[in-house]
């Protein structure tokens, strides 16, 4: 098989499993319709595939290409087992679970854009179909430049694959020449192994590829759940930011998994905030994929898991107890997910670079305060310079912090506590971390902040949207209600 | 028609970039930030498809060396004292040759991958055969 059959093959199985996935809520939409959740089947194939083969890893099967197609093949058989339960008969009497909510939002209001906002929108979306397929032809035409590529994820992907989850080999052993960070969870590990073995050869320009189309397929994702939530003036020119985003550009030639947590922690926050605002079921079935596979990709993805369910949480109080059990839930089973391989990791005493204990220890935590400010002072760099990720940050904190004076609605500010979390997160880990803090700032800060920004970035287009129908605070309470801003509410307060 | 328009110029200056290595050169100097891209495109420098190692090491005779070493076999990875060459070499092996497993002592090894090292055994270590690989790299078979 040629590399290029190769990876169409690899990522069309991915693709079928991910529509297989969300086949319900697709079924009373036309073909051109369903064609445009592509980039939502991929990444939700990719991650409940990858995430049920680093399970069963665990357990002890090894992710060859064989359990590959097997893992896919039962993802498929789950999302039509799903589909025709839920498909009324009517000819035939049978009790059939209620129809699933359908996701296509209302058609938003049709209206005519001055000229200059309408070319502007087009030049937007143009922008986004350009940046996608440059960076997909520059990430084929690149080698990682990430040593985990090519020292950790892709050699314990195939070692992984060869035989299987040994503790001999993948966990401390003076026997061996193991791995750096035995306790990083398995997803990339595998993904890239499989697609090595479709390829017939290790390629790391397919292992660029591969993440490349993960994020395009992210934001694709994002564009089409937004669609008709979001007016496309807003929406076109929000993914450009991101996708234009040099350091993003910069790292999709990586090789390395941050871009990939940090997609799927994006895709859970916008799920879980679709499912707590509007009640989709669709929502709800993206944070559950998306969440099992953060858990997969990274250890910081547990935290960052339960910081962004926290934070959408907290902001959707109103919303109801059965949509925050609905949230709890998936949160719920993610972890469920995880436990065997944290379990695994405890059983044989894999020692973390990170220990949660230190968080504990008031002394421990003073001796080394001196870390806090040089570790902030880093990160913001990163994250403020607009020769990495252009204005995204500070213009998601202005679109928050203005919508909050705007309406005196203090959910508002969810998405900057969000941010503010994130950041104290990572602040924390160089805080407490075993590591000479210099070294591993310059190593490392410009991919971790990754989450963060990534978020940051989808939230513009969410709180533009929001801010353009707000009122202010004061004619509020005397306007008469316009039901379509409440059509169009997320709901979050 | 003005959408159509706008469509069909950025097209235009969409394949120039891409296409002539001219225009995508003056694009790069003025748009360094996005140099990431504008190097892949016209005129960019090919990458290797292989990985970028610390190190050079002959990665096809480290993938010839798996022809030589059976599922579950062990290997010790001995190179010059340089620590980014044996990190090169070890990860080449892991790469090349998954289905065996580099140790950490010769004492547990079936063989040994040396590349560029003062001596080709570690000391201690006796060949039983060795194959010459190609680029300086040879598989020693120990005696045990």
């Amino acid at each position: 098989m040629s590399v290029a059959l190769g990876f169409l093959a690899f990522n069309g199985m991915l693709l079928v499993a991910g529509y297989a996935l969300i086949a319900v809520f697709l079924r009373r939409l036309s073909a051109v319709t369903r064609a445009t959740y592509a980039g939502l089947a991929l990444l939700l194939g990719a991650g409940t595939v990858g995430g049920l083969l680093a399970f069963l890893a665990v357990l002890g099967l090894r992710p060859t290409p064989i359990a590959f197609v097997v893992a896919a093949a039962l993802v498929v058989f789950a999302g039509v087992t799903v589909l025709a339960r839920t498909t009324p008969r009517p000819r035939r009497r049978r009790v059939v679970l209620p129809p699933v909510q359908e996701p296509e939002p209302p058609p938003p209001p049709r209206r005519e854009l001055p000229l200059a906002l309408d070319l502007a929108t087009t030049a937007a979306a143009f922008g986004v179909a350009a940046f996608a397929l440059l960076t997909l032809v520059a990430a084929f035409r690149s080698t990682a430049w990430l040593d985990d590529a090519w020292f950790l994820w892709l050699p314990r992907g195939l070692m992984l694959r060869e035989h299987g989850l040994d503790p001999a080999i993948f966990a401390p052993n003076p026997a061996y020449a193991g791995f750096p960070d035995f306790d990083y969870p398995l997803w990339w590990s595998i993904l890239t192994a499989v697609q090595t073995s479709f390829l017939g050869e290790l390629n790391m320009h397919a292992v660029n590829g591969q993440l490349t189309l993960l994020v395009v397929a992210f934001v694709a994702s994002v564009g089409r759940l937004l669609w008709g939530l979001v007016r496309p003036e807003i929406l076109w020119p929000g993914l450009l930011l991101l996708l234009a985003a040099p350091e993003l550009i910069h790292q999709t030639q990586s090789g390395g998994a941050d871009l990939l947590l940090a997609a799927y922690i994006s895709a859970f926050a916008l799920g879980a905030a679709l499912w707590l605002g509007r009640g989709s079921s669709l929502g709800l079935t993206v944070a559950a994929v998306a969440a099992v596979a953060a858990l997969a990709i990274k250890k910081e993805g547990l935290v960052q898991v339960l910081m962004f369910a926290t934070v959408i949480g907290v902001a959707g109080l109103r919303r109801g107890r059965s949509r925050l059990l609905g949230l709890a839930g998936v949160v719920g089973f993610a972890l469920a997910t995880h436990v065997p391989w944290l379990l695994w990791l405890s059983a044989h005493d894999v020692p973390s670079r990170l220990r949660y204990s230190d968080i504990f220890d008031a002394e421990f935590l003073s001796d080394r305060s001196g870390r806090i400010e040089p570790s902030a002072s880093y990160l913001l760099d990163e994250m403020l310079d607009p020769g990495k990720w252009l204005v995204i940050l500070p213009l998601a904190i202005v679109l928050s912090l203005a919508g909050a004076l705007r309406t005196r609605r203090l959910v508002w500010l969810a998405p900057t506590v969000a941010i503010a979390g994130g950041f104290a997160l990572l602040v924390g880990v160089y805080w407490v971390g075993q590591f000479e803090l210099e070294a591993w700032l310059g190593t490392s800060a410009r991919r971790v902040v990754d989450t963060v920004m990534v978020f940051a970035a989808i939230s513009i287009p969410v709180l533009g949207e929001a801010l353009a129908r707000s009122q202010p605070a004061v004619s509020r309470s005397t306007a008469p209600e316009d039901p379509t801003e409440l059509e169009w509410d997320w709901g979050m307060g | 028609m003005p959408r159509a328009l706008l469509v069909a110029v950025l097209s235009v200056v969409l394949a120039a970039v891409s296409l002539s290595a001219d225009v995508n050169l003056r694009t790069a100097a003025k748009l360094p930030i996005w140099g990431s891209l504008t190097h892949r495109l016209a005129g960019y420098t090919a990458d290797q498809k292989t990985p970028a190692l610390y190190r050079q090491v002959p990665a096809e005779a480290v993938e010839a060396a798996g022809d030589e070493l059976r599922r579950g076999e062990t290997y010790f990875v001995h190179t010059s004292n340089d620590s980014l060459e044996y990190t090169s070499l070890l990860s080449a092996g892991r790469l090349y040759i998954p289905h065996a497993i580099p140790v950490a002592s010769v004492e547990l090894a079936d063989a040994v991958l040396s590349f560029n090292a003062p001596r080709p055994l570690p000391r201690g270590a006796s060949a039983a055969s060795a194959v010459r690989l190609g680029g300086g790299l040879q598989l020693i078979r120990l005696r045990r």
